[in-house]
């Protein structure tokens, strides 16, 4: 059962977060990996008070399978991912 | 026996419940203080209330909850005032107990002793004479008394709606806002036609109080305050002078009451806290806790908005969690317990037992909602892990870090609650992880919360992570049995 909160990601909006990824030399926290799969995103803009109003969470899991924490995001605002 | 006299017995009732009225009346604004909106179906959805006390508006594009919309009355007409709800709650339900006694014991001795004659109308004939003394009051003459009696029709009849209607009506209308009673007996609650509805004819009560108090003052200033007085302070009015300086000095020492539990519940509601709550706390749980849930609504009931009372978890953990549906959340099982485990959500959803139920949800505030909640029976965890004989509660810790979370709760700490361990043995205490046909929202406590059929919202954790086994709660924060009972005082057993 799908969490209604989660919206998923199209392939436009995937490779814009990836270019994100790219151009951050972004790499996982827990091991150091750099092959991070691109999950859903989930606004947090409404529901999180210190949040911006257009704030999203990207969920990213490391491909590492010995990685002791897989599970990470990256934070982005709406006009840095999503269709206009 | 003079059954139109004023005995002892009657004259200290009579300014004992003058004082009681004063407290009730003055806590229970406080009560509404804290949801200053009353409505007439039991949703209580935003925007639908046909009264509010207050002039705060909400955001559209933030979350807010209940706590924001809470407002903080003067002392002047609320006990304590300054947004102190669980001293109101104190107050009102400690006084509430010495009211009913009092009560109780008054209308026994009136019948004991014939006194129910001056209220109890033998005659239908008394109804035109009591139309004919309203209008002799409007033309502003005073009508005769009943023939040998202290009243005229219409004050006979007052009193007899005041003593024999409306007193019954604020107790039962008060108990039928029980969600241990409304869960154990939810035909009562379906007589008086729902939550919200009992909630607006308390506060009818309470204008009708006002109402009677303000045109008793009255007609005591102009059948002779000094006269009146004697006769309720000395049984005779034959000394007006004098009921007139002791009446004041009496409504004096019931102001001067009302000051000092005031002040000593601003400035020591620790002290009230237990104080009050010592008497009041072992009346719950002697008479509400064994009320187990037989709640089943129709689906049709379920509320389109369910309100929210605290904020999620403002953590970067706990985004990355839900992000990623709570994959990476544990549930910590341990303490009292042979068997302490570490759970997944996809565990908890694999053990055999789900249970689904459709119940009314009590806000301590005020507001209800039905919603319908599917989870693991918190009695198949307890199968689960076995707690051990000296385990007697079960400490709920969370994810909220109010200080962090929640600007509108003075406090700081991680939200927790303590519940004693005979709730989780009833059918409909659970542990959810839906809502409503679909995965738990983030702000009613994804991925996992606990349902208590019988107890107040605020018992009902949410964003859990972590549950102890424990032998004495004492030891834990500040000893009061949970985040709010520690920061706000509330009560622990909350039945009512």
């Amino acid at each position: 059962m799908a969490r209604p909160e989660v919206m998923p990601l199209g392939g436009s909006q995937r490779e814009r977060v990836r270019a994100r990824l790219r151009s951050e030399h972004t790499v996982c926290r827990a091991c150091g990996g750099v092959d991070l799969v691109i999950g859903d995103a989930l606004f947090l803009g409404f529901v999180f008070h210190s949040e911006p109003t257009d704030a999203y969470m990207i969920g990213l899991t490391c491909a590492n399978p010995s990685c002791p924490a897989r599970y990470t995001g990256i934070r982005l605002r709406a006009r840095e991912f999503l269709d206009r | 026996m003079d059954v139109y006299g004023f005995p002892a017995w009657l004259r200290v009732e009579h300014w004992i419940n003058a004082l009681f009225i004063t407290l009730m009346v003055r806590s229970g604004i406080e009560i509404l203080a804290t949801h200053p909106k009353l409505y007439g179906r039991d949703d209580s959805r935003p925007g639908s209330e046909w009264a509010r006390f207050t002039r705060k508006t909400m955001p559209k594009d933030k979350l807010y909850d209940t706590l924001d919309e809470e407002e903080s009355y003067s002392p002047i007409i609320s006990l304590p005032g300054h947004r102190n709800l669980g001293m109101g709650r104190h107050w009102h339900f400690f006084v509430a107990i010495g009211w009913v006694l009092a009560g109780v014991t008054y209308v026994a001795l009136l019948f004991a002793t014939g006194q129910w004659r001056r209220y109890i109308p033998t005659s239908w004939g008394i109804l035109p004479q009591a139309w004919h003394d309203l209008l002799t009051y409007l033309s502003f003459r005073l009508p005769p008394h009943l023939p040998g009696e202290p009243f005229d029709a219409l004050q006979k009849l007052a009193y007899a709606l005041v003593i024999f209607v409306l007193a019954p009506v604020a107790i039962l209308s008060g108990l039928a806002q029980s969600p241990a009673v409304d869960a154990r007996f939810p035909w009562f609650l379906r007589l008086w036609g729902g939550r919200q509805r009992v909630r607006s004819l308390h506060f009818f009560v309470l204008l009708a109080f006002l109402a009677f108090t303000a045109v008793h003052l009255l007609m005591l200033a102009v059948w002779g305050w000094g006269r009146e007085n004697s006769l309720m302070i000395f049984g005779h009015g034959d000394a007006p002078v004098g009921g007139l300086w002791v009446s004041l000095v009496i409504i004096a020492a019931i102001i001067g009451v009302n000051i000092a539990v005031t002040v000593w519940s601003l400035r020591r509601p620790r002290m009230v806290q237990r104080v009050l709550g010592a008497v009041v706390m072992a009346l719950r749980r002697a008479l509400l806790r064994p009320a187990t849930s037989h709640q089943h609504y129709p689906k049709a009931a379920v509320a389109a908005q369910h309100r929210v009372n605290g904020k999620p978890p403002d953590s970067d953990t706990y985004k990355i969690m839900a992000v990623h549906d709570f994959a990476p959340w544990r549930l910590t099982v341990g303490g009292l317990v042979e068997n302490p485990v570490v759970l997944t959500l996809e565990d908890l959803r694999a053990l055999n037992t789900r249970q689904s139920q459709c119940v009314l949800h009590h806000c301590i505030q005020g507001w209800s909602s039905v919603g319908e909640w599917t989870g693991l029976p918190l009695r198949d965890l307890l199968d689960l892990v076995r707690p051990l004989p000296e385990a007697r509660y079960i400490c709920f810790l969370t994810m909220q870090d109010n200080g962090r979370d929640e600007p509108s709760a003075p406090g700081e700490g991680h939200f927790y609650e303590i519940i004693d361990l005979e709730l989780a043995h009833h059918p409909q205490t659970l542990l959810a992880y839906e809502m409503n046909g679909e995965p738990l929202p983030i702000e009613h406590g994804a991925p996992l919360r606990l349902r208590l059929e019988n107890q107040l919202g605020f018992k009902m954790a949410k964003w859990i992570h972590d549950i102890e086994f424990l032998s004495d709660y004492r030891l834990v924060g500040d000893g009061m049995g949970g985040w709010r009972e520690d920061n706000v005082h509330f009560d622990m057993e909350v039945g009512i």
